[in-house]
């Protein structure tokens, strides 16, 4: 961002007053003055009254009523206490003899009392008029402890939020910094590990002129320059209306000399925090010959390989330090510190020295080889097509790298054939990859990123450019990857690297938090069948599959059959020979099953399990035919099976399933162990949604209020959780910047304050519900209600609705999760159920 | 050039690419099945043909499949067997050995080259499957592909596969939503074109570069592709081109386009959706109930876009051609017609007896037509005649007690040849009368005027209160108003 843009916004940001009504005037307090002196008010105008003003009427009133004295010293504008009373020839207290109480009241009526009392103002506004004036006094101090109250809170928010991703914390520790009077001129010392990074200092103002321009122009820049001595930043938190009329000379003069200057809005919007991380990652300062050796370490290291103490124009101790200081300060660098500490050097010379030949003279196969080598892994197979050298190469198995990954290399860079070809050749041999790389002689610039980076979202995979200056990163890193890995991110799509799977079943890694359900089915299965119950997209399919993953290992004989098409007994065979091989007979009926399953478990003696997932229409099916007058004979003949111990079912649906299952007059009833699959857990859901961002390089701000928002947007449901992420994921796309990318609350909440987010999470919670358990949602969303009340209010609109009927929706909507039962109260499950009702209307509704 | 029908040619210079077009790209590419929804005439099309030479391009095989393309099968398995071979021709695998059977995934499976880059399939007009069960087991085979994609290893076909289902439909109704591939699928709407885009496309295909001319199209239709080009092609070579214009726009409000009849067909076929309609023309906008599909279904139609909370006409066109039409209690007054369109006989699904409900649908058809053709006395006859057919079905459905207590609450007189167990048989009046009886909550209350109307039909009725065909247009106008309420209150 350049200076100009930078005052802009701190410009923008300034608040000309801080101050609420009653920082101004404490109207509680000069009300409450004013309030206790009612009396002594009232004897005072008695006495205004009653008679001419004069010394002996004044005296004597003084004697009858004490109190009155206080009330004529505020209306003299005396801010009474005792030194300054005294000081003007008063006394403390009324006298208590007569010639002391005439002198007094002779004084008062010199000083002005008399002129006061002869306007014909009430006293009581007088009074009024005069408490504000002694409050005045008081302003300053409250004034200045609001904007430092201000200030101390965004500094401990700043803190506890940068502290969530630093290793060491960062802390307040003023003693850290040396210098007792720079000390003074801060009002906070930040450190890390006892060195201090960071001061922070304030200053408001009210006013512009001539002290105020010079505290922007010269005090701070001097402080910052001392500061800088110590390898500090200042951070300056300036604010009001004397700011907000700096001129532009000024307060470029303060930009261009302070390092963190911003407002207090500034301050709590942010601002504080990131410069506090960057300043807490940055390495340790040096002193000007520290510096001066570093460099000389970095540009022999640049030259050649290694670099020696020897070398180094300071004593041997010193200069050991300097290389072991260096190795450490560039823990990103794979760098080799020798066991005396007298050489330091690359780890993988070899690849360093070839970067650096490439760098001079590019060529494509040695660039595809040295990429190669620096992931560990071989080129074999680089093949030379259209002047371009491409290979297949291995990588990590980890998000945002699949294990395959297509390396291409073509000095004059990428061209409309070069990416059809590249993208040719990925698909094919690296498939599944987001991206593939392209080695060439020039580096994007900063002026070819937003294009490229636009043109990459047509493409099938994601062509991330390496150039010299790259490829000697890579080959220079500790770990090579995390240099691909930020090149990745910085130019790609990154739609296709989102790791959420929206729409199908999740793979293993993006299972989580269903730990519980999973080891409740396969501990039931040995002895009886289990209903997995849920609602679409709530993660039945992928828990079917897992379990069948842990059957398989724990000895059973599993298998899996996905009923989406099953609709028929017929159909049902057909799945049995597709999917698991098995030739059922000609004309399935129900009663074929057992021969079936005899078949499938040829003399195993594993227990057979068979896991149905979608099984709502065959039920259906079921349900409406008959063999031998008698319905429902395939449900009737698993039940068979399985009490005769020859399988266990496992099926899996949603309406039909429920309704046979919790009917108690259903021949069903107790025939399964029902598990009803509710949202994820809170830790699970957070996880779900931190954890595959996190492992993409994507850091997280404050994972408390991250999480917290995401919990209450999604209410732990997996798909709204997935969706949710992979929205993030796509809000980063935008980013001008991607050098480090992070997403914070604010972003979850940019997200979620959509039309788009508010029908996704409507049509996922509610999309399967009826009419009638639309409105039961609707009823309880106004607030907990019991079932009596309930049915009341339904029984206007639904006059056949029964308690039976009722519970039979309300328990159509606990499954969904919108519901729940609190104390006997229906309440709304799904906390933000009624924020996304708001971005709709209704047909009854007016139009917005 | 203009293309008012078909396709816009792969190799049309004056083609303007939309922001779908990318979007449904980007989603293909970061491999997620999409669901492309959008009006007809809205270059869904186009966009896939475009889709599939990009994609080509980049190596990516590519077939698409024109579901309104497909010839008469007779069975489930010849209809696969052709979705099957139009697969193959376009993927260059003709040759590849065909397993049996029906399943349309298995077949789709091996019609791909050995290998594992991806493959793309694209369904276009993919409602045009008329028989609900194959629907429902070809779709159910496509998302069964889908389900299986979590677990398939790189050259399983199930990994490979990208589908993308385009059409002007409604996902959640068109198959059961368990087996659902569009539950599956990321979404994406057709975008109109932009303003200046529309200046564009009106310079290329009228010759005529005036902004004036072009802003006044886009005020009247907004971005809408057909529209914009059936107006600049109206300009073409005309020497009054903003007169030419106006003139072809105020024809067009008259409801006289296929387009626009065929829009507001659908729409007042529809009970749920021309509520909505009615509540637009109402109060300018109707407000969006969440996960409610008709709302949905008025945007993929393009009749309706939305406004924030709310729903509002597409385009100026459209809420003109709705606020004149008597059919959405609208009242504005239309210059010459007002527009008036036929509805589909599944609007009229409420009649029971399906030779009553064809003589219902086509005497409203009549009606409409003649309407339309300036015969206005056959229109309120037709409307009469509509309504006569539900009346008599509505009555034939209820018992004989039912009947007897209708005639006594009502105080019908039966003539000597009117039978009491008979409704077909009664006269239009007495069929009136015991309606609201049977009327259920909503009110249904036909009045007496339609029988009047009706029997204009005689010209010795006609003639004992002499007006011209011309004077009872109004009369028209009320009686679509007033049947469109009786057939949406019909119990």
């Amino acid at each position: 961002m350049s200076s100009a843009s930078l005052i802009e916004e701190f410009r923008e940001n300034v608040t000309s007053i801080l101050l609420s009504e009653d920082d101004f005037i404490d109207w509680g307090s000069v009300n409450g003055s004013v309030s206790r002196a009612e009396q002594a008010v009232s004897h005072l105008e008695a006495f205004r009254c009653d008679g001419p003003i004069s010394v002996e009427r004044l005296a004597q009133t003084l004697d009858e009523h004490p109190d009155i004295y206080d009330v004529a010293l505020s209306l003299v504008a005396f801010n009474t206490s005792g030194s300054q009373v005294s000081k003007w020839g008063l006394s403390a207290a009324v006298p208590k003899n007569q010639s002391g109480r005439e002198h007094l009241a002779r004084q008062l009526l010199h000083i002005g009392l008399g002129k006061v009392l002869a306007t014909s103002a009430p006293i009581t506004d007088l009074l009024t008029v005069a408490e504000v004036y002694k409050d005045s006094f008081r302003r300053r101090f409250r004034s200045g402890d609001r904007f430092g109250t201000e200030v101390r809170i965004a500094v401990s928010r700043a803190i506890a939020q940068v502290n969530q991703t630093l290793p060491t914390p960062l802390r307040i520790k003023s003693d850290a910094l040396a210098d007792v009077t720079l000390r003074r001129s801060l009002d906070y010392v930040l450190a890390v590990e006892g060195r201090p990074i960071v001061g922070v200092a304030t200053v408001f103002q009210n006013q512009s002129g001539g002290r105020q321009q010079r505290d922007l122009s010269l005090t701070y820049p001097v402080l910052q320059q001392k500061l800088a001595e110590y390898g500090m930043g200042l951070v300056l938190i300036a604010d009001g209306q004397g700011i907000a009329e700096a001129s532009d000379r000024t307060l470029n003069l303060l930009f261009e000399s302070v390092r963190f200057p911003m407002t207090l809005r500034q301050a709590e919007n942010g601002r504080l925090a990131e410069v506090l991380l960057t300043s807490a990652k940055q390495p340790a300062p040096e002193t000007l010959d520290a510096a001066a050796v570093s460099r000389l370490i970095s540009g022999a290291l640049d030259a050649r390989n290694s670099v020696t103490a020897a070398e180094l124009p300071v004593a041997e101790g010193p200069a050991v330090l300097a290389l072991a200081r260096f190795a450490e300060a560039h823990r990103d660098l794979g760098l080799a510190l020798a066991s005396t500490g007298s050489v330091l050097s690359w780890v993988h010379p070899q690849l360093v020295d070839d970067a650096r030949r490439l760098a001079i003279a590019f060529d494509n196969r040695q660039a595809v080889g040295l990429l190669a080598r620096a992931l560990n892994t071989a080129d074999e197979g680089a093949t030379a097509e259209d002047g371009m050298v491409w290979a297949s190469i291995t990588t990590p198995d980890e998000p945002p790298f699949t294990g395959k990954m297509l390396v291409a290399a073509y000095a004059a860079g990428v061209t409309n054939d070069i990416r059809k070809l590249i993208c040719r050749h990925a698909l094919e041999f690296a498939p599944g990859s987001a991206f593939a790389v392209l080695l060439t002689e020039r580096d994007l610039g900063a002026s070819d990123i937003e294009a490229h980076r636009k043109r990459q979202a047509v493409l099938p995979v994601n062509i991330v450019i390496v150039g010299p200056r790259l490829l000697r990163q890579i080959a220079r890193a500790a770990r090579p990857v995390d240099v691909l890995n930020k090149a990745v991110l910085d130019q790609s799509d990154l739609s296709k690297v989102s790791p959420f799977i929206l729409s199908n079943a999740t793979p293993t890694r993006m299972f989580f938090g269903r730990d519980a359900e999973a080891a409740t089915i396969i501990g039931t299965v040995s002895t009886n069948s289990v209903a997995l119950l849920g609602s679409r997209r709530i993660g039945k399919t992928s828990l079917l599959r897992h379990v069948r993953q842990e059957l398989d290992d724990a000895n059973f004989l599993p298998f899996f059959g996905d009923c989406q098409t099953v609709k028929t007994w017929s159909d049902f065979a057909a799945l049995a020979k597709s999917q698991w091989g098995f030739e059922a007979e000609k004309d399935f009926r129900p009663q074929h099953l057992g021969g079936l399953i005899s078949a499938m478990k040829a003399g195993s003696e594993k227990p057979v399990v068979i896991l149905l997932d979608e099984i709502d229409q065959l039920l259906e099916w079921d349900r409406l035919h008959e063999v031998d007058s008698v319905p429902e004979a395939f449900f009737r003949a698993c039940r068979s099976l399985s009490q005769e111990g020859a399988a266990q079912f496992v099926f899996s649906g949603e309406r039909t399933i429920a309704q046979r299952i919790w009917d108690p007059q259903s021949p069903h009833w107790n025939f399964c162990r029902p598990l009803s699959l509710a949202q994820l857990t809170r830790d699970a859901s957070t996880l779900l949604l931190i954890q595959p961002l996190k492992a993409i390089g994507i850091r997280i701000v404050d994972e408390t209020s991250f999480g917290a928002l995401a919990w209450r947007l999604t209410s732990g449901h997996p798909q709204i959780s997935q969706f949710l992420g992979d929205r993030l994921v796509r809000r980063l796309d935008s980013r001008p910047n991607r050098q480090d990318l992070e997403l914070s609350a604010d972003d979850v909440k940019a997200v979620a304050e959509t039309y788009e987010y508010a029908e996704h999470y409507l049509s996922t919670y509610w999309g399967q519900a009826n009419p009638l358990e639309r409105e039961i949602s609707l009823i309880v969303a106004e607030g907990g209600i019991l079932p009596a009340g309930l049915l009341r209010r339904l029984k206007t609109s639904h006059p056949e609705l029964d308690e039976a009927k009722l519970q039979a929706a309300l328990r159509m909507l606990e499954l969904y999760g919108i519901v729940a039962y609190n104390d006997g109260e229906i309440v709304l499950r799904a906390e933000w159920f009624n924020e996304a009702q708001s971005y709709f209307g209704g047909r009854n509704s007016a139009p917005a | 050039m203009a293309h008012l029908q078909g396709a816009v040619p792969l190799k049309d210079p004056d083609y303007v690419e939309r922001k779908f077009e990318v979007d449904l790209q980007r989603e293909l590419m970061a491999d997620r099945w999409v669901l492309l929804l959008g009006p007809r005439q809205h270059g869904k099309t186009s966009a896939l043909i475009r889709l599939k030479s990009a994609l080509a391009d980049y190596g990516v095989p590519t077939a698409l499949v024109d579901l309104q393309a497909k010839p008469v099968h007779q069975t489930y398995s010849a209809f696969v067997t052709w979705v099957s071979d139009t697969v193959r021709e376009q993927l260059g695998t003709t040759g590849h050995p065909m397993p049996d059977g029906e399943d349309v995934g298995a077949l789709i499976g091996t019609a791909l080259q050995p290998g594992r880059s991806p493959v793309v399939i694209l369904i276009d007009e993919a409602s045009n499957i008329a028989d609900a069960t194959w629907r429902n087991v070809f779709y159910g085979q496509l998302r069964a592909i889908s389900s299986r994609r979590a677990e398939a290893s790189p050259a399983d076909s199930a990994a490979r596969l990208r589908f993308v289902f385009s059409g002007s439909f409604r996902p959640e109704t068109l198959i059961d939503a368990a087996n659902s591939p569009f539950n599956v699928c990321e979404r994406i709407d057709t975008d109109d074109l932009a303003s200046a885009q529309v200046h564009q496309l009106v310079s290329d295909v009228s010759g005529n570069d005036d902004v004036a001319i072009a802003q006044r199209i886009f005020e009247e239709v907004g971005g809408q592709p057909f529209l914009v080009q059936k107006l600049a092609l109206r300009i073409q070579g005309q020497e009054d081109s903003s007169a030419a214009l106006e003139a072809e726009i105020a024809t067009l409000r008259m409801g006289e386009s296929d387009h626009v009849i065929d829009l507001f067909r659908k729409m007042l076929s529809e009970p749920g959706l021309s509520a909505i309609g009615a509540r637009m023309v109402r109060d300018g906008a109707a407000p969006v109930e969440a996960a409610d599909p008709d709302f949905r279904y008025m945007q993929v139609l393009g009749l309706a876009r939305r406004q924030g909370a709310n729903l509002v006409f597409r385009n100026e066109l459209y809420a003109h051609v709705a606020a004149a039409s008597p059919q959405l209690g609208g009242t504005a007054v239309a210059p010459a017609l007002a527009p008036m369109f036929p509805i589909a006989i599944a609007a009229f699904g409420k009649v029971q007896d399906p030779e009553l409900r064809e003589i219902a649908w086509s005497s409203h058809k009549g009606a409409i037509a003649s309407y339309r053709g300036g015969a206005n006395r056959l229109a309120l006859a037709g409307f009469g005649g509509s309504l006569e057919a539900m009346l008599i079905d509505m009555l034939q459905r209820q018992s004989e007690a039912a009947i007897d207590a209708a005639i006594t609450a009502k105080e019908i007189k039966l003539g000597g040849r009117e039978k009491r167990s008979d409704p077909s048989s009664w006269n239009l009046v007495n069929l009136i009368k015991a309606a609201p009886h049977f009327g259920g909550s909503k009110g249904f209350d036909p009045p007496q005027a339609l029988r009047n109307w009706r029997n204009l039909i005689h010209p010795s009725l006609a003639k004992s209160d002499y007006r011209s065909d011309e004077q009872f247009e109004p009369e028209v106008r009320a009686a679509a108003s007033l049947h469109e309420i009786l057939l949406r209150d019909l119990p």
